[in-house]
């Protein structure tokens, strides 16, 4: 695609600039023409001409060969007219004048050939720069799929492994086993599902952020809304911990794609839940600032050990690559894709007193449309 | 009434998830009629005449949301439609054409077989006149006397707050999409005003829940629309 629309335009522009070119060729020496005229008894016709030849060089360095000639003949023209003697007329006495327009000829046709190789290596030069970032981009996606494959091939295997195990034992038993070990099997099997549920959903977002086919759904929302909603979905998993809210009453509207914040929240939240105990609180606050929207997420938990604080939000990081509780590593890139789709930003830090805390910035563009409020009547 | 246990029809085109539907849904007592194209599925409601509708919007021979529209010309049959998790706009689609109620893939049988029985809860009501006293938790709402309680206290609400909160009543326990109150509390001319309804629903949160922030009643579907919850777990 990219290579016939290059061929499409380059030829349009070169003769839109070639004409520009030859234009200037001409008018170059005209102009300088119309500079020197005042100056015509102070300067001697050789002063004169070193300023013609300025011009030539000039237009030999920027437009080429065809202009550089132009631009020598209407110099050789006009100096011959308007300032050798005989002045307003084209013939010249003087060998020496003679001598310097076929020098001025000589400087525009040698300038422009060497400013013709000098862009024909620039040319090289930023494609072989272009070849280089092509080859790094190549190898990058390699690696990235490279680590994709590990991880899926850890995280997917495994229970696809334990749920094809436990499933056949129990397809192939002939009552041999007692009802408390069938209930296990079955427990696994169901245990092991979700796991691969969620993380298979967790794939298939990132894929998706990354394929940039993903259109924020902008709309109006409210702050509280989307930190309930989050909530909401992890109802069940929350139920036994406390979770402190600090949120102003009246936050403006923000335009922003609420499911996918929904599912920022959700994965911060989740994450706070994983790494600390069930008894100690999350504290979420959301705040106005200038020309923004903070909403941060507070654990008590061990905090982001030093160093890593940037690191975690990368594609496939994981703190501790064997614990059971971690998952695929997907979770914070995928909070941060979304974010930033959001023109926003969202950091890592340790708060004071230990445990992890989570900043996201969220840029406020516009002001909420206007809303017509009914009048001031109450039912009663 | 019907008499024994209800029929449910299920269209699905994949034969492991029709017998996974099936096995779980006859273990609760229903018969289940399973068929795996659109077409199979309109004879089949018109033939059979099933308490309820499961559906996959996926289908190989036509688009689940035409099932949905043509069936709605001349059936009141109430609808699941059973969808991919990030589709919402698929579901929302489907609800404005009518379907009563979504499921997103993966779902736990226990959550359909909660719907199921809610949908049918609701028809068997439904002759029975309009809802007069909708209570949940501490949440009472009357409807014909326009009148709402949390607990024992009585809450003013404007007319638009009341009329929104009335909507919801009339569909507990169900998902409503943003269209549809926008079109009913507002008027078809407010249909994209969504930011009329966060408002709205900002303001009734605030003069019903105890924790606005984290409700129990005013529940957000995130994309499609809001719930009323029908029974506090």
């Amino acid at each position: 695609m990219a290579i016939f629309k290059k061929g499409n335009l380059i030829p349009l522009r070169r003769s839109e600039s070639t004409c520009l070119a030859l234009f200037l060729g001409i008018a170059v020496p005209l102009l300088l023409t119309l500079v020197d005229w005042p100056f015509r008894n102070v300067l001697t016709p050789s002063n004169i001409l070193l300023v013609y030849l300025l011009g030539v060089f000039f237009v030999a360095m920027h437009f080429g060969l065809l202009p550089s000639i132009l631009a020598s003949l209407t110099s050789a023209g006009a100096f011959a007219f308007f300032f050798a003697p005989p002045i307003f007329s084209f013939a010249i006495v003087d060998q020496e004048n003679l001598m310097g327009l076929v020098v001025m000829l000589v400087v525009g046709v040698v300038t422009s050939n060497l400013a013709e190789n000098i862009l024909h290596h620039t040319i090289e030069r930023v494609k072989s720069i272009e070849l280089a970032k092509e080859v790094t981009l190549k190898m990058q996606a390699e690696t990235l799929r490279n680590s994709l494959l590990s991880s899926i091939s850890h995280d997917l295997r495994n229970p696809l492994a334990i749920i094809v195990g436990a499933a056949s034992t129990l397809e192939s038993d002939e009552q041999c086993l007692d009802a408390v070990s069938r209930r296990k099997l079955v427990k696994v099997i169901s245990e092991e599902a979700q796991r691969m549920s969620d993380l298979t959903i967790k794939i298939l977002e990132m894929a998706r952020l990354e394929a940039g086919e993903v259109m924020l759904n902008r709309q109006w929302f409210a702050p509280e809304e989307i930190v309930g909603s989050a909530l909401s979905r992890l109802d069940k998993q929350l139920k036994s911990r406390p979770v402190n809210i600090h949120m102003p009453e009246n936050l403006a509207l923000i335009n922003v794609d609420a499911v996918l914040l929904q599912q920022v929240m959700v994965n911060l939240l989740d994450n706070a839940d994983k790494y600390s105990d069930s008894g100690l609180p999350i504290d979420i606050s959301v705040g106005a600032m200038s020309l923004g929207l903070y909403i941060t997420i507070a654990d008590r938990g061990p905090g982001i050990p030093a160093g890593l604080q940037q690191k975690i939000f990368e594609k496939f990081f994981r703190i501790n690559e064997e614990s059971a509780q971690s998952g695929v590593g997907l979770g914070l890139s995928i909070c941060r894709a979304i974010i930033e789709a959001h023109g926003g930003e969202i950091q890592a830090t340790n708060r004071s007193g230990g445990g992890a805390l989570f900043q996201i910035y969220l840029p406020i563009l516009e002001s909420p449309p206007s809303v017509e409020l009914e009048e001031n009547e109450l039912l009663l | 009434m019907k008499s024994g246990n209800p029929l449910l029809l299920l269209i699905e085109d994949d034969p492991q998830f029709q017998m996974l539907l099936n096995t779980t849904l006859q273990s609760q007592g229903f018969y289940v009629l399973a068929v795996g194209t659109g077409q199979a599925g309109l004879i089949a409601v018109r033939n059979q005449q099933p308490s309820l509708l499961i559906l996959d919007l996926g289908l190989p021979d036509m688009d689940g949301q035409e099932v949905i529209s043509r069936l709605r010309k001349w059936s009141e049959i109430p609808i699941i439609v059973l969808s991919a998790r990030d589709q919402e706009t698929d579901i929302t689609l489907a609800l404005d054409h009518g379907a009563d109620d979504y499921l997103t893939k993966p779902f736990s049988p226990a959550v359909l077989i909660s719907r199921i029985k809610a949908l049918l809860r609701r028809v068997a009501k439904l002759p029975g006149g309009a809802l007069e006293v909708f209570q949940v938790g501490e949440l009472k709402v009357e409807l014909t006397r326009r009148r709402v309680f949390v607990s024992i206290k009585e809450i003013s609400l404007t007319p638009i707050e009341f009329n929104l909160l009335s909507e919801l009543v009339r569909h507990a326990g169900f998902v409503v999409t943003h269209r549809q109150l926008l079109e009913k509390v507002w008027g078809a001319s407010h249909v994209e005003h969504s930011h009329y309804l966060r408002i709205y629903m900002a303001q009734l949160r605030h003069k019903l829940e105890s924790d606005p922030a984290r409700p129990r009643y005013l529940l957000t579907e995130a994309g499609v629309g809001y719930r009323l919850n029908e029974a506090e777990n």
